[in-house]
């Protein structure tokens, strides 16, 4: 494939990908820290599920969505997922984007397996959770029978063909938030299969997470000790996102926006006094905004507490409760500002590492272990030790 | 190429396509009604632009844009559009839209899909009796929504320029209306100035799906530009399911029923009560793909406001609907009412025989034939005849194509 460049002098041909040696640095880094001597758990991991649609669609109950979804995604133009516009692969500059399809991988696993198990080997990570990549755009589906019918099939497909392939691999059920009923079918139906260590609901979304319709599912969780994560991501076709014009802004802000509403919700509605047993993670946002809106719902709340009856502590308090992924790890000049940071959060309990490969903007584990202000135990815990804990890993 | 159906045992394997062969009752119909007689135009058929983009990129100015729209479209296979749902082939029933890469023509090659698209749009205007169409792009209608203004004034300068010399130059039959990047005025009236002249240009066209007020300030040296070159603007109305309203909508048959005419209301609504008609009485405007029958709700809900609040309207001279009444519109989707009086109370308000413009919208799923008009009960000759190409011909300044040896014209019927 030829990738074009500003001029042709300057554009090259690549017609192989290999995930080792794209990693061969990350693999020398984890010799050299030696990773081998800890457990690194990655808590977000990508598999293109999409390439696997056709696995998946038969495991789609309706008849009238089976086909549907064989029929739009025919021509690979998987239409069933709404799009929005990105640049993902930084116009060619990140090869592995065009490259995926022709990397070569053992027959005798799912390829979705095998390839995070290449990517995890490089990094010197032990386990990791898969979570999908096209299917994350479906919260943005007007359909909502449609996200309801795919995410179930998604479900059913990671529990039987993927999740049992590998005992290093774990991964998450889909939770279309539109549909309670759905929601709790899959949680009751797949809560409880090896290897399915929570849920995951797509924060790019417009979805009130505390409608009384969601709590059965929410309790379902707590008795079974999933975790609810919620996965955030750019949506360029938010009207206030569409006001931003370059790719990197939405990038910049959509995430922690999408998670700032739903995490604002979840408090203000007295969520953790309801469900005091559910771990709740939030992903994909980076740390820095977990601060400013601790401090801001702080102040709120102690100006006006009548308006969230049910807490018994300040806002901040809960959210040192709960766990948040590292990753894209803001990177400020001042690292004493990131120390804060991770003061704030309990980072030593609280936070834990994920590498989002092999999106655009992976995080390796050096990302942590290299933070001079931490003790060796903190980074211990945070590249693997609190997730062992969360996933009730051995 | 296989079409899935409900189960593999129903999947349809289909070798090759042809579009005379799918519009061979098409052809049929225009030989009994006798459409040899008269002159027919097509004001909004559409080709598919996305297929072309390795042609139409390289004629975009903007370094970067070109640049990211070649690697993107090379590597990830995506054009640089905002993405609509796409659930216009119903699951693969109206085949045209997945086997339309199979057909062949002559022209064929790589580079060639502006020659091959012109020898595809001549075989269905052929079939059906069309002799002049008005082309448009399909992913473009959904371009007034790209975030990136910049990418809107670049890519759709470089499809106009495209289209003129490719296409518009090089086949007579062929007209279009230029699409103007309308979320940057200056650029949008820029694009007025370097095209107007051009061959076979004969409009210009606001994608109505986009959040801009047609009042602003901004956009009067545009339409003054129009009036003054006596280029008719043309709104063309599309569908939008990521908006907070179209979101509670659950199928794309109701997002398709409703947002079509909500934004040319809309648009149209601003259009009126902000008096543009007074302040450009020569500019001749046009309203594309959104039905009729919002035009009777319309006429009677503005003309009911006005009257109790002429205050808001300061501009106007008489009532919202004769404004109404003196704009042109396209026929397509032609409302097929179980109550034909409606309808015939429609081509009335609006003053059907002198202003409606045929439309096909082929090759989208819902297309027009010629018969939708020429059918009607209600209808006369003499206005069958405006509204199938008359009216148009009139509005663009259309003469016939062709004569034989006695100066007689032929037309395409």
């Amino acid at each position: 494939m030829e990738f074009p460049s500003s001029d042709r002098l300057h554009s090259f041909f690549a017609d192989q990908h290999d995930t080792s040696k794209v990693l061969a640095h990350a693999s020398l880094q984890a010799r050299q820290r030696n990773y081998a001597d800890m457990t690194v758990v990655d808590v977000d991991n990508h598999h293109d599920e999409a390439a696997a649609y056709r696995e998946i669609i038969p495991f789609m109950e309706s008849p009238v969505g089976r086909q549907m979804a064989r029929s739009l995604s025919n021509e690979g133009r998987r239409a069933m997922v709404p799009r929005t516009i990105s640049y993902e692969d930084g116009a060619g500059r990140m090869q592995r984007f065009a490259l995926a399809a022709t990397e070569k991988v053992p027959e005798n696993l799912p390829r979705g397996v095998a390839l995070a198990r290449r990517a995890m080997d490089a990094m010197g990570v032990k386990y990791a959770c898969l979570l999908p990549t096209t299917t994350l755009r479906l919260g943005m589906q007007p359909k909502r029978e449609f996200e309801s019918g795919l995410s179930l099939a998604y479900n059913r497909w990671l529990a039987e063909s993927v999740l049992p392939s590998d005992s290093r691999i774990r991964g998450m059920l889909y939770l279309p938030l539109y549909d309670a009923d759905a929601c709790l079918k899959s949680v009751t139906e797949l809560g409880d299969r090896p290897g399915v260590v929570g849920c995951v609901v797509t924060s790019a979304r417009y979805t009130t997470i505390h409608s009384e319709e969601f709590l059965k599912t929410f309790a379902a969780m707590e008795e079974r000790g999933l975790i609810l994560a919620f996965h955030s991501g750019a949506n360029w076709t938010d009207r206030t996102m569409g006001l931003l014009n370059t790719y990197s802004s939405v990038r910049a802000l959509s995430a922690p926006y999408f998670n700032s509403i739903h995490m604002t919700n979840w408090l203000m509605n007295g969520m953790p006094e309801r469900f005091p047993k559910l771990n709740t993670l939030w992903m994909e946002s980076g740390v820095g905004w977990i601060p400013s809106l601790m401090m801001r719902l702080d102040n709120e709340y102690l100006t006006r507490n009548f308006d969230a009856p049910l807490l018994k502590l300040k806002p901040s308090e809960y959210m040192q409760r709960m766990y948040f992924c590292s990753q894209p790890l803001d990177r400020p000049d001042d690292l004493g500002l990131l120390e804060a940071i991770f003061r704030a959060i309990r980072a030593e309990t609280q936070l834990v590492w994920g590498s989002n490969y092999p999106n655009a903007d992976f995080d390796l584990p050096s990302t942590i272990f290299d933070l001079p202000f931490l003790s060796a135990t903190a980074k211990l815990n945070i590249l693997g030790g609190t997730a062992a804990k969360l996933f009730r890993l051995n | 190429m296989r079409l899935p159906s409900s189960s593999e045992i129903h999947d349809l394997s289909v070798a090759e396509f042809d579009t005379t062969t799918l519009l061979a009752h098409a052809s049929a119909q225009a030989r009994r009604r006798n459409y040899s007689d008269f002159m027919i135009v097509d004001i909004d058929s559409h080709h598919y632009e996305s297929d072309h983009v390795r042609e139409i990129y390289p004629y975009i100015d903007d370094p970067v844009v070109r640049q990211t729209a070649q690697s993107f479209a090379q590597t990830m296979g995506l054009p640089m559009f905002p993405q609509r749902g796409n659930e216009q082939d119903m699951a693969g029933r109206i085949t045209r839209s997945p086997l339309r890469r199979m057909e062949k023509s002559p022209v064929q090659a790589p580079g060639q899909g502006a020659a091959h698209d012109t020898t595809l749009a001549l075989r269905w205007m052929d079939a059906m009796g069309v002799d002049y169409t008005c082309l448009f792009p399909t992913p473009m209608l959904s371009f007034g929504l790209h975030p990136q203004v910049r990418v809107e004034v670049a890519l759709s300068k470089a499809y106009n320029r495209w289209l003129c010399e490719r296409i518009l130059a090089r086949q007579p039959r062929i007209k279009s209306m230029l699409y103007l990047p309308f979320n940057d005025p200056e650029e949008a009236y820029r694009t007025v100035e370097e095209f107007s002249e051009k061959p076979g240009v004969i409009g210009f066209l606001v994608t109505s799906v986009r959040f801009a007020a047609v009042y602003d300030d901004r956009y009067m040296k545009v339409y003054r530009a129009l009036e003054e070159r006596g280029k008719p603007l043309a709104f063309h109305s599309a569908y939008n399911w990521y908006t907070r309203d179209m979101e509670q909508l659950n199928r794309f048959i109701s997002v398709h029923a409703l947002s079509f005419p909500f934004y040319n209301m809309l648009h149209l609504t601003n259009w009126i009560i902000n008096g543009m008609p007074e302040r450009f009485p020569k500019l001749k405007t046009l309203w594309i793909e959104a039905g009729l029958a919002w035009l009777a709700f319309l006429t009677q809900r503005l003309d009911n406001e006005y009257m109790m609040r002429p205050s808001e309207a300061p501009l106007l001279k008489k009532l919202p609907s004769e404004y109404i009444s003196e704009q042109y519109y396209s026929t397509q989707p032609l409302e097929l009412v179980r109550n034909s009086k409606l309808m015939e109370a429609t081509f009335e308000a609006i003053s059907a025989e002198t202003q409606l413009c045929f439309a096909t919208d082929y090759p989208h799923w819902d297309f027009d034939l010629p018969n939708t008009i020429y059918d009607l009960p209600f209808l006369n000759e003499q206005a069958k005849r405006n509204i199938l190409g008359g009216n148009a011909a009139r509005l663009f300044g259309l003469q016939p194509w062709k004569w034989d040896e006695k100066g007689k014209p032929i037309y395409a019927g």
